[in-house]
C-alpha cells in the first residue's frame, strides 16, 4: 500500500478538529435558540393582516398589513424577550466556553493534548477562535431569520440593514464576553465544574455588584435615589426610575445594549406629514454612544483573550481534574455570593438594623463554609481555608459601613443654589389646583393620596425654600429603629410612611434626584411650606385668573365651563348644596379665591385655628347628557361614577336662588374630588372668598344642619387598621391630610344595608349629650394629621353620619386617655 | 537521545521527583521501575512535556523538549490512562494524530492493526481494556516517532500480545535508531527487552545502567551432583544465593565468569548450566549491594 505521509499543520488541523466536535452542536443551540425567539417575537405581528372596514358603510376598502405599517419590524421587546434573550446568550457563551476548553480539564485529555507538537498558545488559539467563531455564525444567522421574514412581509432598506447589523454586533459582542471570561476561567481552574460557576459569577458579576449595593442603599444610604420611581412627569407616561443598574447599565453585559437594541427593534410608518415631524422626535437613532458601547465592550472582550492565554500558557497540567487549585477564584467567588447573600438578608429582614446585621454576617459564614466544602471537596483544605473566613467578614463589615456613613455624606449633599435651573419636589397634599390624586374608600377619613412631584420651582426663593426643607429632612438621618409600628408618644419625631423626593436640575444639564423614605412626621409639616412657594401661587393664579389661557389650562377651562356646577359642602358634611352663579359671579368667585389662596399660609390651609367653614367644590359636568355644553374639548380625569345621593338618578333642577340643597342625605367616600371635581377648602382666612359668599347670600349654604346625634364613635388614627399607611399600596402613595366623610342609609330602602365607615372597628363610645356637643364643637373638617389624632364618627337618630376629625391637642385629656387605653388593651404594635 | 537532567517536579508541598537524571540513548530501549507511586508516571509526562519541571531539563537531542513543537512532533506518549475521543474509531483516531504528526504514516497503521487483529471501522469503546492498549501502541507506531514513551502500556495485555509489542517496539528501535523510554512496576514484563534499567526509589534514580553492566561479574548456574553437597563445599568460590535442593544446586557466582566456571567444574559435578540472570535477580543484587531492602521496594 503506498504511504501516505501527513502534511501536518497542526494549528488548522487543532482549529478544524474543534469545530467538528460538540462545540458545533452548542453553536446550533445557540443559533435555534436565539433565532428562535427573535422570530417568534415577532411572527404574529409581521404576518398580520387586518382588514380595513369603512364605519359608515360597513364595506371592506383594503387590508393592512405589515409593510403599512412598518419600516422593518425586527425585534419585539415587550416581555423583556432581548433581556432574555442577553441573559440565554451569557450563558450560550459560558457553554460554548466550557466545551471549548473541557479539554483541559480532565487528566486524561491533558496528557493527550500537552504532548503534542503544537505550542500552548497555538492550542489556546485554535479552541478559541473556533468557538468564537461558532458564536459569530450563530448569532448573524438567528439575527438573519427575522431579516428574512422582513424581506419577505415587509422589504429591504438601509433602516433593516442597519438595525440587523448592530443586533449582530450587540449579541455577538454579548456572547464573545462571556465565552472570553469562561476561556479565562477554564485556563485557571481543574475541573468543568468550577469553571462553570466562575464563569456564571464572573460574567454577572456587574449585575452581582450593582443589585447587592442597591440593596444596601435602599436600607443604609439616606436619601439614595436609586431604583426609586420619580413621578416626575416629565411626559404623561414618562416616570424616571434610575435604578442603580440602569445608572451603570453600560457596565454591565447583560444590560449594555438593551436601550439601543429596545429603540431600533422595528419603525413605524407614519404617512402623515406632520404626524412623521412628531414622531421623528422621538424615533430612536443609533449614533455614536451605541457604536462606542459596541467597541468598547469589545475591547474588553480582547483585554480578557489576552489575559486568558497568559493564563492557558502558564497553567499546570497537573490540576486537571482536581477541583478547588485556584484560591483566588475561590475566594473571590465567595466573596462575591456571600456578599450578595449578606445584600438580600440585610435588605429584607424585618429587623433593626444591628439585628440584621448580624444575622446577614450569620449569612456570609454560612455561604461561605458551603460553598468552600463545595468548591474546595477535602476536610483538609476545607479547614486550611477557615483562615479566609475573618477576612471575608472584614471586607463585609467594611462595605457596610462604607454604605452606612451615606457614602461619605454624598446622599446628604444638597446643591449649591447658584448651580440649580430649577427644582421639582414631591406634593405631601393636595390643594384643589395643585395635585393630582385619588383616595381609598377603606379608609376611616377620605384620605386621598398623592404620588406626583411638582417640577418647575425656580425662583431663588423657591430654590432656597426646596434647600432648606431638603436639608432638614437629609439631617433626619435613615431611622435604624422600627418605632413607627407602635404608639408613640412624641408625635412630630415619630416616623410616618412616606417617600420625600428632590430633583434639581442643574445649569449643566444633569440632574441630582434625592429620595427619603419614611421621614418624620415633622418633616412632612414642614413640606407643606411650599404650599407658599412662588410655584404654587403662579399654578393657582394660571387656573383661577381671568386671563387664564383656556385653551392649555384644564383646570381654567373646567372652572370656566358653561356646564360646571358649583357645589358647595358644609363643614358639618350634612348636605350638599349647589351654588346658583351666573357668570358674572362665577368670575368673581374665582377672583376672590384667586387672590385668597394667593395669599394664603400653609397653616391657614392645613393647621386652621377653627374647622374650615366648608367646601366649594366644582364639578364640570360638560359631557352631552348632564345638560351642560363644553367650551372646549375638556379631558377630565377619571372620576367615580356620579352619585348624586343613594343611588337616585342625577337630577340637576333650576332654581333661582342663590342656593339649594340637591343632597340632604350624602353619601360619599372622597371629600376633596368629591365626585372628581376642583375642590377649594374655605377657611375663615379668605376673606373675600367669605364677603363674596355673603354679599351673594351664598354663606348660608354652608352652615349646615342641626341633627341630634344618639353617639359617637372615637377611634384614633394611630391605631385604626383602615388608616395604616401600610395599607397604601405604594409607599410613594401616602398623605396624612383628612377630610370629613358622610354616610346615610339608601332611600329607595330604609332596611337596606350601608356601610359606616367605623363598622369593622373597635371604637370608643360616647352617648353623653353634653360631650357629644364638645366633641362636634372640636371637630374639623379637615385637617393636616400628621399621622395623629382622632376620627370621630357623629351618629344621627335620620340614619346619617358624619365623619370628622379632631386633631390630637384638641381632644379632651380624659377621652385621650379613654381612648389609649382601648388602643394598648387591642394591640402595642401595627406592624403589617 | 532522552536526557533528564537534575529534574525536579513539584505538586505544591509535595515533591514527586528530585534531582533525577537518567540518558536513554538513540537506538536503545531504557525500562524504568518501581513502585506504584514512585514517581515513574511524573518523570515520563515531564519528558512527553506535559509537566513542566520546576527545577533540571529535559533535552531531547540536546534541545529542551517543554514547548518545543518541532521535537515533540517527533515524540509520542502512551500514558497509563490512555485517551480516545469519545464515540471514535481507530481510524477517527488516526485521522486526529495525522494531524499533528508530519511523519504519520497509514500504512504502517494499516499494517500494525491488521498485526493486532483489530477492526479500525468500530468503536474503540466496545473494546477490551487489552484491545484498547493495543490501539494505542498501533496509533503510536503510526505516528513514526524519534522518541517514544510507554506508561505501564503492558497492562491488560494477555502474554501473546505482550510478545507481540514487545517484538514490535524492538524491531522499530533497531530499524529506526529510536530512543524508547517504558515505564513499569513489573521488571518481568522488562525481561529480555530493555536494554538498559532505572530504578526509581525515594525520589531519585537509585540504580541505573545498562543491562550488560549491571549483570557484569555475576553469573547464575546450576549444578547437579552425583553425592549430597553442603554450603562448605561452595566456600572457596565467591556466590551469592546458593540454593542447595538435594543433589541441584543453584548460586550466582561472582567474579569473572571464566574463573568461577573453572572452580565449579573442579567439584566435578554429574551437569553444569550457566543461565541467565533476571532483571530481578540482578536488580536484587544491586539493592542489596546498596543497602536498600528488596522487600520494601518490591513489596
Amino acid at each position: 500500500m503506498k504511504q501516505k505521509r501527513s502534511s501536518a499543520n497542526p494549528f488548522t488541523h487543532t482549529f478544524a478538529e474543534s469545530i467538528r466536535s460538540t462545540n458545533f452542536i452548542v453553536g446550533l443551540i445557540i443559533l435555534l435558540g436565539a433565532g428562535f425567539v427573535m422570530v417568534m417575537s415577532i411572527l404574529y405581528t409581521i404576518t398580520y393582516k387586518q382588514v380595513i372596514t369603512n364605519p359608515v358603510t360597513g364595506v371592506q376598502e383594503g387590508v393592512q398589513t405589515a409593510k403599512d405599517m412598518f419600516v422593518y419590524y425586527l425585534f419585539d421587546d415587550n416581555s423583556y424577550a432581548g433581556t432574555f434573550l442577553c441573559g440565554a446568550l451569557i450563558l450560550g457563551g459560558i457553554v460554548m466556553g466550557m466545551s471549548c476548553f473541557r479539554f483541559i480539564t480532565s487528566k486524561k485529555t491533558v496528557n493527550v493534548y500537552y504532548s503534542l507538537g503544537i505550542k500552548r498558545e497555538k492550542l489556546f488559539l485554535a479552541n478559541y477562535l473556533s468557538g468564537a467563531l461558532l458564536i459569530v455564525v450563530a448569532v448573524v444567522l438567528a439575527v438573519m431569520a427575522p431579516v428574512l421574514l422582513n424581506l419577505i412581509y415587509i422589504g429591504s432598506s438601509i433602516e433593516l440593514w442597519t438595525a440587523a447589523l448592530y443586533y449582530m454586533m450587540a449579541f455577538a459582542t454579548v456572547g464573545l464576553f462571556a465565552y472570553t471570561v469562561t476561556a479565562a476561567v477554564a485556563s485557571s481552574v481543574g475541573t468543568v465544574f468550577e469553571g462553570g460557576i466562575f464563569s456564571v459569577i464572573i460574567s454577572f458579576l456587574p449585575t452581582f455588584v450593582l443589585s447587592s449595593a442597591q440593596m444596601l442603599m435602599d436600607r443604609l444610604v439616606w436619601g439614595s435615589p436609586f431604583g426609586k420611581n420619580f413621578f416626575e412627569r416629565l411626559n404623561e407616561f414618562n416616570y424616571d426610575s434610575p435604578s442603580l443598574a440602569t445608572h451603570f447599565s453600560y457596565f454591565t453585559p447583560l444590560t449594555a445594549f438593551l436601550d439601543a437594541l429596545k429603540g431600533i427593534a422595528f419603525r413605524e410608518k407614519t404617512v402623515d406629514e406632520e404626524k412623521a415631524a412628531e414622531k421623528a422626535v422621538e424615533i430612536f437613532e443609533l449614533g455614536l454612544k451605541e457604536y462606542i458601547a459596541v467597541f468598547a465592550w469589545l475591547a474588553v472582550v480582547v483585554g480578557v483573550f489576552f489575559l486568558a492565554m497568559y493564563l492557558f500558557k502558564r497553567r499546570k497540567a497537573e490540576i486537571s481534574g482536581f477541583i478547588g487549585t485556584n484560591r483566588v477564584l475561590n475566594n473571590l467567588g465567595i466573596m462575591v455570593v456571600s456578599l450578595f447573600a449578606f445584600s438580600v438578608l440585610f435588605s429584607k429582614l424585618p429587623l433593626s438594623t444591628y439585628v440584621a446585621l448580624a444575622f446577614a454576617m450569620l449569612g456570609v459564614i454560612i455561604v461561605f463554609l458551603i460553598l468552600d466544602a463545595v468548591l474546595r471537596r477535602s476536610l483538609r483544605e476545607f479547614r486550611k481555608d477557615l483562615i479566609f473566613l475573618p477576612g471575608h467578614l472584614v471586607v463585609t463589615g467594611l462595605i457596610f459601613v462604607i454604605f452606612s456613613t451615606g457614602l461619605f455624606g454624598y446622599s446628604t449633599r444638597v446643591p449649591e443654589p447658584e448651580t440649580v435651573k430649577s427644582a421639582s419636589v414631591s406634593l405631601v397634599s393636595v390643594n384643589g389646583i395643585v395635585g393630582e390624586f385619588y383616595s381609598y374608600s377603606s379608609n376611616v377619613l377620605a384620605n386621598p393620596v398623592t404620588s406626583e412631584m411638582l417640577s418647575g420651582f425656580t425662583s431663588e426663593k423657591d430654590i432656597k425654600l426646596v434647600r432648606e426643607l431638603h436639608t432638614k429632612i437629609a439631617g433626619l438621618g435613615a431611622d435604624p429603629s422600627d418605632d413607627m409600628w407602635k404608639f408613640s408618644s412624641d408625635a412630630d419625631s415619630k416616623r410616618l410612611r412616606s417617600r420625600v423626593q428632590f430633583t434639581y436640575y442643574l445649569k449643566n444639564g444633569k440632574a441630582v434626584r434625592r429620595s427619603f423614605k419614611d421621614v418624620t412626621a415633622d418633616a412632612l409639616a414642614d413640606m407643606l411650606k411650599i404650599y407658599e412657594s412662588d410655584r404654587i401661587r403662579q399654578l393657582v393664579d394660571e387656573a383661577l385668573s381671568p386671563d387664564a389661557d383656556l385653551t392649555k389650562n384644564e383646570k381654567a377651562r373646567a372652572l370656566r365651563s358653561e356646564g360646571s356646577i358649583f357645589r358647595a359642602v358644609p363643614g358639618d358634611v350634612t348636605y350638599i348644596a349647589r351654588l346658583n352663579l351666573n357668570e358674572q359671579q362665577r368670575n368673581d368667585l374665582l377672583e376672590a379665591l384667586r387672590l385668597d389662596l394667593s395669599e394664603q399660609t400653609y397653616k391657614e390651609r392645613y393647621f386652621p385655628e377653627k374647622s374650615p367653614i366648608g367646601l366649594i367644590s366644582v364639578l364640570n359636568v360638560g359631557e352631552p347628557g348632564f345638560g351642560g355644553k363644553p367650551i372646549y374639548d375638556v379631558n377630565i380625569p377619571s372620576k367615580p361614577d356620579i352619585d348624586i345621593g343613594n343611588d337616585e338618578e342625577p337630577e340637576i333642577p333650576a332654581s333661582d336662588e342663590p342656593w339649594d340643597i340637591i343632597d340632604n342625605a350624602p353619601t360619599f367616600e372622597t371629600m376633596e374630588s368629591v365626585y372628581g371635581g376642583i375642590d377649594f377648602v374655605i377657611t375663615e382666612d379668605m376673606e373675600r372668598t367669605v364677603k363674596f359668599l355673603k354679599d351673594n347670600n351664598m354663606f348660608d349654604a354652608f352652615k349646615g344642619t342641626e341633627k341630634k346625634y344618639t353617639s359617637v364613635n372615637i377611634v384614633s388614627l394611630e391605631r385604626s387598621h383602615t388608616f395604616q399607611p401600610h395599607m397604601l399600596r405604594y409607599e410613594n402613595d401616602f398623605s396624612y391630610y383628612v377630610s370629613a366623610r358622610a354616610t346615610s342609609k339608601p332611600k329607595e330602602s330604609q332596611d337596606a344595608f350601608y356601610y359606616n365607615p367605623l363598622d369593622n372597628q373597635q371604637t370608643y363610645t360616647v352617648t353623653d349629650q353634653e360631650t357629644i356637643k364638645a366633641l362636634k364643637e372640636l371637630s374639623y373638617f379637615s385637617y393636616y394629621s400628621k399621622g395623629t389624632g382622632y376620627a370621630v364618627e357623629f351618629k344621627a337618630s335620620d340614619d346619617t353620619s358624619q365623619l370628622l376629625y379632631i386633631p390630637a391637642s384638641k381632644m379632651p385629656a380624659a377621652l385621650a386617655t379613654a381612648v389609649r387605653s382601648l388602643d394598648e388593651s387591642l394591640t402595642q404594635d401595627f406592624r403589617p | 537521545m532522552i536526557e533528564a537532567v537534575s529534574v525536579t517536579k513539584k505538586f505544591g508541598d509535595f515533591t514527586a521527583i528530585e534531582n533525577l537524571s537518567l540518558t536513554v540513548p538513540k537506538g536503545s530501549i531504557y525500562g524504568l521501575v518501581g513502585y506504584n507511586g514512585a514517581g515513574k508516571t511524573t518523570l515520563l509526562k515531564t519528558v512527553a512535556g506535559v509537566y513542566r519541571p520546576e527545577g533540571g531539563k529535559v533535552l531531547i537531542d540536546g534541545e529542551p523538549v517543554f514547548e518545543n513543537e518541532k521535537k515533540k512532533q517527533r515524540l509520542f506518549y502512551v500514558p497509563d490512562d490512555i485517551y480516545f475521543k469519545p464515540y471514535t474509531t481507530m481510524r477517527k483516531m488516526a485521522a486526529f494524530y495525522k494531524g499533528y504528526y508530519p511523519n504519520f504514516s497509514y500504512d504502517t497503521f494499516e499494517k500494525v492493526t491488521s498485526l493486532f487483529g483489530l477492526d479500525p471501522t468500530k468503536r474503540i469503546n466496545g473494546f477490551s481494556k487489552g484491545m484498547q492498549r493495543q490501539a494505542e501502541v498501533v496509533l503510536a507506531m503510526s505516528t513514526m516517532p524519534d522518541t517514544l514513551l510507554l506508561d505501564e502500556s503492558f497492562d491488560g495485555l494477555d502474554p501473546q500480545k505482550r510478545t507481540v509489542v514487545k517484538e514490535l517496539l524492538y524491531d522499530y528501535m533497531r530499524q529506526k535508531d529510536v530512543a524508547i523510554l517504558i515505564s513499569s512496576h513489573n521488571l518481568h514484563e522488562l525481561q529480555d527487552l530493555c536494554d538498559y534499567v532505572g530504578l526509581i526509589n525515594g525520589k531519585r534514580i537509585v540504580l541505573n545502567g545498562s543491562v550488560k553492566d549491571l549483570s557484569k561479574g555475576k553469573a547464575k548456574y546450576r549444578l547437579v551432583f552425583d553425592r549430597p553437597v553442603t554450603e562448605q563445599d561452595f566456600l572457596s568460590i565467591p556466590h551469592k544465593r546458593l540454593n542447595i535442593d538435594g543433589s541441584i544446586v543453584t548460586l550466582m557466582a561472582l567474579g569473572q565468569p571464566e574463573d568461577a566456571y573453572a572452580r565449579l567444574k573442579e567439584m566435578s559435578p554429574l551437569l553444569i548450566e550457566e543461565t541467565v540472570l533476571t532483571l530481578e535477580e540482578i536488580f536484587l543484587d544491586e539493592m542489596e549491594a546498596e543497602g536498600h531492602e528488596a522487600k520494601k521496594i518490591f513489596g
